[in-house]
């Protein structure tokens, strides 16, 4: 009778392994064609192009936990993503660093750099209808003023003032080459839309924007759903209506694509070649200005890597194109300075010290300095996330090769952020975002904030390049100061950085989409 | 029985209390300051401890400890989230039909499956009929979750096309969800109907309902299955409050709302007014459940009955 069991059980397993060994087949052969049955649908009507009417006017996105509808209360990328669709800046920045009006139509920066005037765009309106009014701007800037979460952008502005109905100006303590940057994460809203809702204003739906699509439904758990405004000054495209649908888990919204429920995913790595090789989707790799970061300690007590002969054998030691290769696919892109200087104002490799791969170089330097039987440099501690573990293990025995051994030490991202400011760490690796100028290397390099840096390395030299770039009038004179940072941060091998994360993303054949370095306007965006 | 429902409600309190004083405790070893947290990249050091400061977060533990529980009990305020700065209380209360529906119709839809399957191989112990369905059970008991609900997603949602997936504004949305649950959990409850109707069939009493003649369906449903069916309701008891916060990992494959995913980005953020604020909800959730299964027991055995009436 046990024997019966035993049976069914062993034929049970063959079963399986042949069930799994099916579905395995099935989702490749959904992940690579899936529209045998399901998606024939839409890619039968793109087939047949119906030249002067688009083939939809809807379109379903995939976005995290939206927190609050209040534009100057968050800059959580997800939140931001939104923002970008509804609310505009009085400028914004392009791709390439550079500043496009939005709400202000042109401005001058007075000789010294310290006054900026901007001219209210003609005929602009809020989503309520309103005109957009430099009183607006004063309010929504002023406003900007209190948030907590602003504070880094306008903690430098004095004053703020509308002389007549379409101007605003403001003046700054000091020259800023940041400024423009700074003032752009500073949405403009309405001052009626905003007095009107009170409290009400982060969680319900406003018209206080002044952005290409209004919110018209909104739960923030499940989703959120834009259209079009009918009246923006801008150009926009064919899409009418797009939702928002909230789906935090990245194999959900893969299997939610694949079925034609979502047009538009960041494809989870794992799966890109399978959607890219399948030829049913548009895709592209979308190069960021995302860095990896490799940290070495040198302040603690015990900081073998006070000795920069280590600190440069590291840098000769790791394959950083090996790395990419093997621990994210190919998705990356090979970093010589922290900030990619195809996307970051200021940024540039002119006269930057660039470490190629040289185990021996690496091997010859530590014997030199005296570590001819290799030196230990404490724990590697990284933050669970970002494919940060499997870069870990690669980097770990690229170092374990010319004599520098480490430990892993593995945590979670909060725990790892904030051990990383009190020196409990040989290196420490992480993936950061930088916002499009060189400003951004301040807050993590300059001497005044060393309690909230990881490499807490203390150079008069830097600080001054620093200091000099920010307060920059010219494009020219900030670009010079700026290389002398990259310079200096290079030869003084403060930190290595091994690569740009590149996205993978994907889309509906039919649509017509443009991705960004950071965000996405859907209304560059068109339906076929 | 009023008696015995009040004594257990008013020892929900230090169970509540004990519980947050755990969960207070363990969240204060975790390393980060919600300024930190709040502010990201655009705190500096002054401004952080400013917002630290006005949080209360350098308050001693028990200052902290009995200032939540203050405000739990005479505000129901489970504080704000240090990332979203939204009510904790608010987001719960919206979350948590979703969990609920989720665990009732999951465990329901378990039920549905494991216990007709338990008597039925109870009653034909060592036949195909008990062997298939035991070997099956086996088989989904072992199987992860995730695994099982992404194979179900792949099949019904993207190969036949029969089911969205992902959501929670239609009824559809459900079926999956409390399928993959209903089979997993429905894969254990079977097992327990077995073994605890295996050992009611060899009872004095069942010999003796035979003996006098009664028919074998009125021996298994009325003499048996009554008396089997105790552990077994302890059992989907215990499932359904463990559902209550534990269905995290259904919850974010097809992107429900409730409060497993709610604690789980919670816990990424480290978020500490949410993960306490989750823990509490469920730690009570919990509790309620099992006085009510204490409760039921009462109408399946007329002795425990007496036994609460005394």
């Amino acid at each position: 009778m046990k024997k019966s069991i035993a049976f069914v059980l062993a034929f049970m397993m063959l079963a399986l392994v042949g069930l799994s060994g099916c579905s395995g087949t099935t989702s490749t052969a959904a992940s690579a064609a899936p529209a045998s049955s399901s998606s024939a649908a839409p890619a039968a009507s793109s087939a047949a192009p119906v030249p002067a009417k688009p083939t939809r006017s809807d379109l379903n996105l995939a976005i995290g936990t939206v927190s609050t509808l209040d534009p100057q209360a968050s800059t959580l990328a997800n939140d931001v993503l939104l923002y970008r669709q509804s609310y505009e800046g009085l400028v914004s920045i392009a791709p390439d660093g550079t500043p496009v009006p939005r709400v202000a139509e042109s401005w001058e920066q007075s000789p010294d750099g310290l006054t900026y005037t901007f001219r209210i765009r003609k005929g602009i309106q809020f989503h309520n209808g309103e005109p957009v009014t430099a009183a607006d701007c004063v309010f929504a800037l002023e406003r900007g003023q209190q948030q907590n979460i602003l504070n880094a952008y306008v903690e430098d502005i004095v004053s703020i003032s509308s002389p007549d109905a379409d101007t605003v100006v403001i003046k700054i303590k000091a020259p800023n080459s940041a400024f423009l940057i700074n003032i752009s994460q500073v949405y403009i809203v309405s001052k009626k839309a905003v007095e009107t809702l009170g409290d009400g204003f982060a969680a319900k739906i406003n018209d206080a924007g002044t952005g290409p699509y209004k919110v018209a439904e909104y739960d923030p758990n499940v989703k959120i759903v834009l259209k079009k405004f009918a009246d923006y000054y801008g150009s926009t495209g064919n899409i009418e209506t797009a939702t928002y649908n909230v789906i935090n888990e990245a194999a959900t919204r893969e299997v939610a694509f694949e079925s034609g429920e979502l047009d538009f995913i960041e494809v989870p790595t794992s799966n890109w070649s399978a959607i890219e090789s399948s030829g049913k989707y548009n895709t592209v790799l979308q190069e960021t200005a995302k860095v990896c970061r490799l940290c070495m300690n040198t302040y603690t007590d015990n900081a073998v890597m006070k000795d920069k002969a280590i600190r440069e054998a590291v840098m000769y030691a790791i394959n950083k194109q090996a790395v990419i290769d093997v621990a994210l696919n190919g998705l990356g892109v090979v970093a010589n300075v922290f900030c990619n200087p195809k996307y970051i104002a200021g940024s540039s490799l002119d006269g930057v010290t660039i470490y190629e791969y040289n185990p021996d170089k690496a091997k010859q330097i530590l014997k030199d300095a005296g570590y001819a039987n290799g030196v230990d440099v404490g724990n590697f501690l990284i933050p669970n996330k970002n494919s940060m573990p499997e870069v870990a293990q690669i980097v770990q025995s690229m170092l374990a090769e010319v004599g520098i051994r480490t430990t892993i030490d593995q945590t979670d991202s909060s725990t790892a952020s904030a051990r990383s400011k009190t020196g409990d760490f040989g290196f420490y690796m992480n993936v950061s975002t930088m916002i499009n100028h060189m400003s951004t290397m301040f807050r993590g390099f300059h001497s005044s904030g060393l309690a909230t840096q990881c490499s807490k390395y203390n150079s008069p030299e830097l600080d001054a390049y620093l200091v000099a770039g920010g307060a920059a009038t010219t494009v020219a004179e900030m670009n010079a100061q700026y290389a002398k940072v990259n310079q200096y941060v290079a030869d003084a091998c403060i930190d290595a950085t091994l690569y740009y994360l590149t996205i993978p993303f994907a889309w509906d054949k039919a649509l017509n989409a443009k991705t960004n370095v950071d965000y996405y306007y859907i209304n560059e965006w068109n339906w076929n | 029985m009023h008696r015995y429902v009040i004594k257990r409600l008013v020892l929900l309190i230090p169970v509540m209390l004990g519980g947050i004083l755990i969960i207070f405790f363990v969240m204060s070893l975790a390393k980060g300051d919600p300024g930190s947290i709040i502010l990201g990249n655009a705190g500096t050091e002054e401004t952080i401890y400013k917002l630290n400061l006005s949080l209360g977060y350098y308050d001693p533990f028990f200052v902290r400890y009995f200032r939540y529980i203050k405000e739990l009990f005479l505000n129901f305020d489970l504080g704000t989230s240090w990332k979203t700065g939204l009510p904790v209380m608010a987001e719960i209360a919206k979350r948590a039909p979703v969990t609920l529906t989720l665990a009732f119709f999951g465990v329901f839809c378990a039920a549905f499956i494991g216990i007709p399957l338990g008597i039925l191989t109870a009653t034909k112990q060592y036949t195909l009929l008990d062997d298939i369905p035991t070997a099956i059970a086996m088989i989904f008991a072992a199987t992860p979750i995730f695994w099982l609900g992404m194979l179900l997603v792949l099949i019904f949602s993207l190969n036949l096309g029969w089911l969205p997936t992902f959501g929670s504004t239609s009824w559809k949305n459900f079926v999956l969800p409390m399928i993959t649950i209903g089979l997993v959990y429905g894969a254990r409850q079977m097992r327990y109907t077995r073994s605890s109707m295996l050992e009611a069939i060899r009872e004095d009493y069942v010999r003796t309902a035979r003996a006098k003649g009664a028919k074998e369906g009125t021996v298994v449903w009325k003499h048996a299955l009554r008396n089997a069916l105790l552990p077994v309701v302890t059992v989907i008891g215990n499932e359904f409050g463990g559902l209550c916060g534990g269905t995290a990992v259904i919850e974010s494959l097809f992107a429900l709302p409730g409060i497993g995913s709610y604690i789980v980005t919670g816990i990424n953020n480290r978020d500490v007014p949410v993960v306490t604020g989750c823990v509490v909800t469920v730690a009570l959730l919990y509790s309620c459940v099992t006085l009510i299964v204490d409760l039921t027991y009462a109408f399946i055995d007329p002795r425990t009955k007496a036994k609460f009436s005394k």
